[in-house]
């Protein structure tokens, strides 16, 4: 690293020259080849898989009984088996992840240990005990898909190009979304809620968190603590401590004027405790100790011991206390004090809580640890009172063989309901948080992918606020800029941009033994000698968190680590940041920072050269090899900050540390589609990250052995004209959606307003943007304990005329619809009939035929009918044998040709629905005969100034001209020029622009038109599922008002805006009909004396004879009355009647 | 009847002109002269929806084990154009199933694609199908005078499907009469097009390097340069039928600019047609003239005017 600040002094020299180096971003795809996205899920699980369990199951190893203080349990080694299914009656055979997902089975393994217990007091030993099973994540190391070739996955009938490092949960794709947390053991000052100046630090220990914090209150400073009642001054805890305050505290915390200024009133009112000893500090501490508190272990302390154990254990618990020497701790704590005293001066040394170099992101594998550590530990606890149970007895049956006591149900259990609903409850760390584990979004390739690299972060969604919202400058070459949701989740759920890397954790010894050879000051040295604050320049080192110490010479320090790095001598993800501001240096080697490769510079050169990119494109050598010779190396978020950063080698200066390898690759994968981003408004980047998401294509290469909910696949999807470089290095030109079509941007009729498109009915007939929608449907035949099974029964006819029951026709003589058929709504698909109480003699459940006809009339027919309103195909059906029930889905299919409504998009945020299908002969022709696809209206232009489009329209047009595929990358495209050229060399105007002559009057149009190919998007949104009517229909039971929504064939409510144009209009009659007549009008009788309801002639409740009036009411009046009845209000109505 | 005069005069004043017939008459580039803009259109609206020629309509499914889905894979088979002279059959009933003679040929496709052993490199031979596997079944009451030469696919080498080794399809086609109006498939042209012919004048000469530019700034062929005695290069209009009405002239000096006179012959229409195969272009513009004229009487006759004189 060479340090700006020297060089600075001595001039910068000139930068020599140096060639161009081209073609860097086959860099890039090296490393998404093997370090993408997906990767870091795969990569975290394994690691998890790997180190993690066995270290787990290390902390948790021993379980002992309180009944036979002898006894034990141990376990010695733990591994994971292949993934696994149960095939009945015990029977386990290994599975695949498509058999998961087609019969809905949970894609998991074994876990084995070896164990050692006493028996008899012999030494008992068992191999590969099961205590439950571990979802396995697809292609992780353990998943059968892991290094396999292309061959082999599609033998296995899985999608080459699948990313991977998602779990199958009951037929389920879940993922596991990476967690974005604030970082452990930091300290952080900020004003709080109540206006008061604050340095708090959330330490994390092995198995609980404490949050500690310094507070300044009228003028003095105190430590807030949730093991004590009340605020503690400062110096109190330092005395406790053991710690003189003058001569140390003042020491570490600063003994220059300003500091010592604001500290005084500090020292005044610890004086005036009248605190001299140790034993008087904790003695004042003691008596505001929480009740209730009480510290771990049987026996009984007294009370200034358990403040002692405080001190030494839980406060501020991420920094040890060796050998009862609290130096280092109360260093922290002066720290903590400092930081307080000067940022009052300073607002500039407050904490931004948004900035991502204090985050950390948790993944997969470091949720699951979390999930597994639970369930161990509920694991033992169970042995443990199990094994007290039975040694405890006195007449034992057997030998207590603890093997078989594992509940391996709650293991497994513990897994799959994380999985299953997506909630991490882990109460050791008041963890609750739910939506951690979503269903893999299969929309179309795209989607999928960018589910792999989204983040969610903690904060809540319904919250307004705007600082965690808003993009923050150093997320910069992390986070994606353009792709996150609108609305509510805006600014929360984000995404990573192409080139993020997390880092693994990392031994911080290695730091520590660097930092010894330089000039460094541990904690007591720095207070007892002047070698202190005042001076100025000591600067603070911190590693992972706690002090390691203190020096005048922070860039050497930083430089020492760096230079180690760089050479490959410690891990290359360990970080070095020197803050001028807080004097701080800062190292990082903890798990989940966010880091990014850069290339290095030094002395305004760059290392890299052409040669070594050129290998990299010929596969000769690949990133890792670059970053182990050290011409690339990972920048973290904090180190990014003490870093100067060309973006390309023109800008490259004497004090440039880095340079950018790719520009482009700070969007993410899914804004690395868009064509020009750079030549779009932003939020126009945005909208079409999230329209990407739902353009119908083709989602994955075994699309055709899904059965999924809802797949929509086009037949004919298309690579784009214009592509940009992230497009071809994350497969979407192999699993495109979309078409290129003929586009022009003019007026058209008058059905192309409010964005809306025109489509050429020839275009349509030739299958432009036709698409198939396959749907399942599906039953489990289930069997009772009584033995009975449910059962399926073939098309019956109608004793009375002797027809098949419409309903049943298409059954086969299975019972099960057959593929081929054409399903209309009503339509029987799987004929289940479940059967009914257990009072049915055995033979009744013979399964022959002939004894089947008789079972029917008990049976209670749960048959799956065809709900949809438009006629399907049916295109697969499914049996899938479980030991005693059947699991039967069956796959219907729609063709959906595009129609007017159906919605459409281009790849820069601007969509539209179709207006007009044009015949073809109507449509305007360009003087070369060519009639476009779609016109698109482009009034839509100007206002979102999506220059992008306009410039795919170009590239597009003379691509198509010679035969190229024109790059759109963002920030170092083809140049417009270029494509403009080529128009003209072809004959063509370069504006891209060309006369027409109007289909129908056949007269030249008056405007030239802007015409050319271009990619379009269809979306899944389409008329044929959203159109809806209703003239009468299902009526709720409770209210007897029309049900609502699509769904249950709904009524369209009259709701108060509409209700107050009609009373706006006047028309009582129009509102009153359809307020009641239309809705729940019932009619009540009314006793004319009391106003009651009554139901007879005569009244109830008066008991008189009087007269009794029918009354029109709408129901839900009714229901109100008599709610309030019920509730001892009586409602009374004023019969009148008219005179005449 | 003045009106028939005049008519008869105007219709005398167009002019016809083939400029070059290519592919075996399958494209064609010819100029009417005289006639209104309408009239262009309506000519080339009848040769896109209104000729008539032949397609599949029916498909009979058999078996189809390729991963191309049976709809789409009858969506594709229904846009393969066949070679057969629709003038002589008759237009089905509208969703008819009949083979008869008179009104649909008989194709079918039946392919297997060997089986290949699994160890060997040849898993992954593709068997391609392509139109020339359609065999054409006779109806026994069709005249020896239909061989199968005639009846075909256009073209042969069009791609319908790939198969994977032991993978088959068998299906049989009905290929049908109709207009493109009813389904783009079948509209018997892949181009039919006119615009009016350019006119490039020049104001004033443009000589020197002017010249040059100017050349340009059109299509090749458009601007010839002629060199005098004295060595002076000037631009001259050659051929502006060439044009290719860019505007890219436009960028040029104001001094080129306003030499140029651009504009279009009204009533001069450059047509270009292009069949898709079945019928050559000359037999298409006659059918569509056929169905224009027979409009025009059809129309002449409901607004109660007598028959006009034959053209």
């Amino acid at each position: 690293m060479g340090d700006p600040g020297e060089q600075s002094v001595a001039g910068p020299p000139p930068p020599p020259h140096q060639e161009r180096i081209k073609d860097t971003w086959v860099i890039v795809k090296d490393f998404l080849k093997d370090q993408g996205l997906e990767k870091l899920h795969i990569d975290s699980y394994n690691n998890f898989i790997n180190v993690e369990m066995t270290k787990i199951l290390e902390a948790n190893r021993r379980v002992t009984s309180d009944a036979d203080a002898n006894w034990y349990l141990e376990f010695d080694s733990i591994r994971v088996g292949a993934p696994q299914t149960e095939d009945g009656l015990g029977q386990t055979r290994n599975t695949t992840p498509n058999e998961c997902r087609l019969r809905n089975l949970t894609y998991s393994a074994p876990i084995l240990v070896n164990i050692r217990y006493l028996q008899n007091g012999q030494v008992q030993k068992k191999n590969d005990v099961m205590i439950g099973k571990i979802p396995v994540m697809l292609r992780s190391q353990l998943c059968v898909l892991h290094g396999k070739s292309d061959e082999e996955l599609v033998r296995l009938k899985e999608c080459p190009l699948d990313p991977g490092g998602y779990f199958i949960a009951k037929g389920n794709e879940k993922v596991v979304l990476m967690q974005e947390q604030m970082m452990k053991n930091r300290t952080v000052c900020e004003y709080n809620t109540k206006k008061e100046l604050t340095c708090f630090v959330v330490s994390f220990s092995h198995d609980h968190k404490t949050r500690t914090t310094v507070v300044k209150k009228h003028g003095c400073y105190y430590v807030r603590f949730s093991m004590f009642k009340e605020d503690i001054p400062v110096l109190v805890i330092f005395a406790g401590m053991g710690i003189h305050y003058l001569n140390m505290a003042l020491g570490w915390i600063g003994r220059e004027h300003a500091v010592l200024e604001k500290f005084t009133l500090s020292v005044d009112e610890f004086l005036s405790l009248n605190i001299s000893k140790k034993e008087e500090a904790l003695q004042f501490m003691a008596t505001r100790l929480k009740t209730g508190i009480t510290s771990w272990g049987s026996y009984k302390r007294t009370k200034t011991a358990e403040v002692t154990q405080i001190l030494m254990g839980t406060l501020l618990s991420h920094v040890p206390t060796v050998n009862g020497c609290f130096d280092d701790k109360a260093a922290f704590l002066s720290y903590m004090v400092r930081r307080c005293i000067l940022a009052e001066k300073d607002p500039r040394l407050l904490d931004d809580r948004d900035h991502f170099g204090v985050k950390r992101l948790q993944l997969a594998g470091n949720i699951l640890s979390l999930v597994f550590e639970d369930v161990i530990k509920s694991l033992n606890s169970e042995l443990k009172t199990r094994a007290d149970k039975n040694l405890k007895a006195r007449a034992r049956v057997g030998q207590f063989d603890p093997a078989s006591h594992f509940r391996v149900d709650r293991v497994t259990h513990g897994f799959n309901y994380f999985l299953d609903t997506g909630n991490l409850n882990i109460r050791r760390f008041k963890v609750n948080r739910v939506g951690v584990a979503q269903v893999l979004v299969r929309l179309s390739y795209v989607s999928a992918v960018g589910m792999m690299s989204r983040l969610q972060s903690q904060f809540e969604k319904s919250r307004k606020v705007s600082g965690p919202r808003s993009i923050q400058a150093s997320q910069y070459g992390i986070v994606c800029p353009s792709d996150t949701p609108e609305g509510e989740g805006c600014g929360l759920t984000k995404n990573l941009a192409l080139l993020c890397h997390l880092t693994e954790d990392a031994s911080e010894d290695q730091v520590r033994k660097l930092l010894t050879c330089v000039v460094t000051k541990v904690a007591h040295e720095v207070c007892t000698t002047p070698w202190t604050y005042p001076s100025g320049n000591v600067y603070t080192i911190f590693v992972n968190g706690t002090i390691f110490g203190y020096t005048k010479s922070p860039r050497e320090c930083a430089k020492i680590v760096r230079q180690a790095r760089r050479s490959g001598g410690i891990d290359k993800f360990i970080s070095a940041a020197v803050s001028d501001l807080n004097l701080t240096v800062t190292f990082s080697t903890d798990g989940g920072r966010m880091c990014r490769p850069y290339f290095v510079v030094e002395n305004g050169r760059l290392p890299i050269q052409q040669i070594h990119v050129d290998k990299v494109r010929d596969g000769l050598i690949g990133f890792r090899d670059l970053v182990k010779v050290g011409l690339i190396e990972y920048l973290d978020v904090s180190e990014l900050n003490d870093s100067l950063i060309a973006l390309d080698q023109k800008e490259i200066c004497a004090e440039s540390t880095h340079m950018e390898i790719a520009p482009f690759s700070i969007l993410g994968v899914v804004a690395g589609t868009i064509p020009f981003p750079h030549h779009n408004q932003s939020p126009r980047n945005t909208y079409q990250c999230a329209m990407g998401k739902q353009a119908i294509g083709a989602i994955a290469l075994n699309q055709t052995n899904r059965i999924d909910t809802v797949l929509q696949v086009a037949w004919n999807p298309q690579r784009p004209l214009v592509q940009s470089k992230s497009f071809g290095i994350t497969n979407f030109d192999q699993l495109p959606a979309g078409q290129n079509a003929i586009v022009a941007m003019m007026s058209y009729t008058a059905y192309d307003i409010e964005d809306a498109l025109i489509l050429n009915k020839a275009s349509l007939e030739r299958g432009y943007q036709r698409a198939t929608v396959y749907r399942k449907m599906q039953t489990m035949l289930k069997s009772n304990s009584a033995g009975e099974k449910d059962q399926l029964f073939p098309a019956r006819t109608n004793p009375a005329t002797g027809v098949v029951y419409p309903a049943e026709m298409k059954l086969d003589e299975d019972g099960i619809i057959g593929v081929g058929n054409t399903v209309e709504r009503g339509d029987i698909v799987i004929n289940k009939y479940v059967p009914v109480g257990t009072q049915q003699s055995t033979e009744l459940t013979v399964q022959t035929h002939g004894t089947a006809s008789n079972r029917l009339g008990h049976d209670k027919p749960e048959a799956v009918k065809f709900q949809e309103v438009n006629s399907c195909h049916i295109d697969k059906v499914m049996i899938s044998q479980f030991e005693r029930e059947q699991l039967i889905k069956v796959r219907t299919s729609q063709t959906r040709v595009p129609e007017i409504g159906d919605k459409f998009s281009s790849r820069h945020g601007q969509k539209g629905v179709c207006g007009l299908i044009v015949p073809e002969e109507d449509m305007p022709f360009t003087l070369d005969g060519i009639r476009p696809d779609v016109i698109m209206n482009p009034h839509g232009i100007p206002s979102r100034m999506t220059v992008g489009l306009l410039r795919e329209l170009m590239g597009s047009k003379a691509g198509s001209l010679i035969g190229k595929v024109f790059d759109g990358s963002a920030f170092g495209e083809d140049r417009l020029a270029e494509m403009m050229k080529i128009l003209e060399d072809n004959g063509f105007d370069r504006s891209g622009k060309e006369i027409m002559t109007d289909g129908v009057t056949g007269k030249t149009l008056e405007a030239y038109i802007f015409i050319g190919p271009f990619f379009y998007q269809r979306l899944k949104h389409m008329v044929i599922d959203k159109i809806h009517a209703r003239a009468k229909g299902p009526r709720q039971t409770l209210t007897r008002q029309p049900t609502e929504g699509r769904a249950h064939d709904g009524g369209l409510r009259m709701g108060e805006m509409e209700r107050d144009c009609m009373i706006a209009h006047g028309v009582s009659s129009l509102l009153n009909e359809r307020l009641m007549l239309a809705s729940d009008e019932c009619e009540v009788l009314v006793c004319d004396q009391c106003g009651l309801f009554v139901w007879k002639e005569v009244c109830t409740s008066c008991r008189k004879p009087g007269h009794v009036s029918a009354v029109r009411m709408p129901y839900a009046c009714k229901l109100l009355f008599q709610e309030l009845l019920s509730m001892n209000i009586a409602p009374r109505m004023k019969i009148v009647h008219d005179v005449d | 009847m003045e009106d028939c005069e005049e008519m008869i005069s105007l219709v005398q004043s167009i002019s016809v002109e083939i400029q070059q017939i290519e592919d075996q008459g399958m494209t064609m580039e010819f100029d009417v002269v005289g006639i209104m803009a309408s009239v262009a259109n309506a000519i080339r609206r009848a040769l896109l929806v209104e000729v008539p020629s032949m397609a599949p309509e029916t498909i009979m499914l058999q078996q189809n084990k390729s991963v191309m889905q049976d709809e789409v894979l009858g969506h594709r088979i229904g846009l393969i154009p066949f070679k057969a002279d629709p003038r002589k059959f008759k237009f089905r009933a509208l969703k008819a199933k009949t083979d008869h003679p008179d009104v649909a040929l008989l194709f079918e496709l039946k392919v297997t694609a060997p089986k290949q052993p699994l160890k060997s490199e040849k898993r992954f031979t593709n068997t391609k199908v392509y139109t020339k596997d359609f065999k054409w079944i006779p109806h026994h009451e069709h005249s020896p005078l239909m061989d199968e030469s005639a009846i075909r696919p256009v073209s042969e080498e069009i791609l319908v499907n790939i198969l994977r080794p032991s993978q088959e399809m068998d299906l049989r086609i009905h290929v049908v009469k109709g207009i493109g109006k009813d389904h783009i498939k079948f509209c018997p042209v892949s181009l039919a097009s006119y615009r009016m012919l350019p006119t490039i004048a020049l104001r004033w000469p443009v000589e020197g390097e002017d010249a040059a530019r100017l050349q340009a700034c059109f299509s090749p062929g458009v601007i010839t340069i002629d060199v005098n005695e004295e060595g002076v290069q000037s631009a001259r209009v050659a051929d502006p039928r060439k044009d290719s009405g860019s505007q890219n002239y436009l960028r040029e000096s104001k001094r080129i600019v306003s030499a140029l006179d651009i504009g279009t012959e009204k009533d001069h229409f450059v047509f270009s047609i292009e069949s898709i195969g079945a019928l050559n272009v000359v037999a298409l513009v006659k059918e569509a003239s056929i169905i224009l004229k027979s409009r025009c009487e059809y129309h002449y006759l409901s607004i109660g005017c007598q028959q006009p004189e034959a053209k």
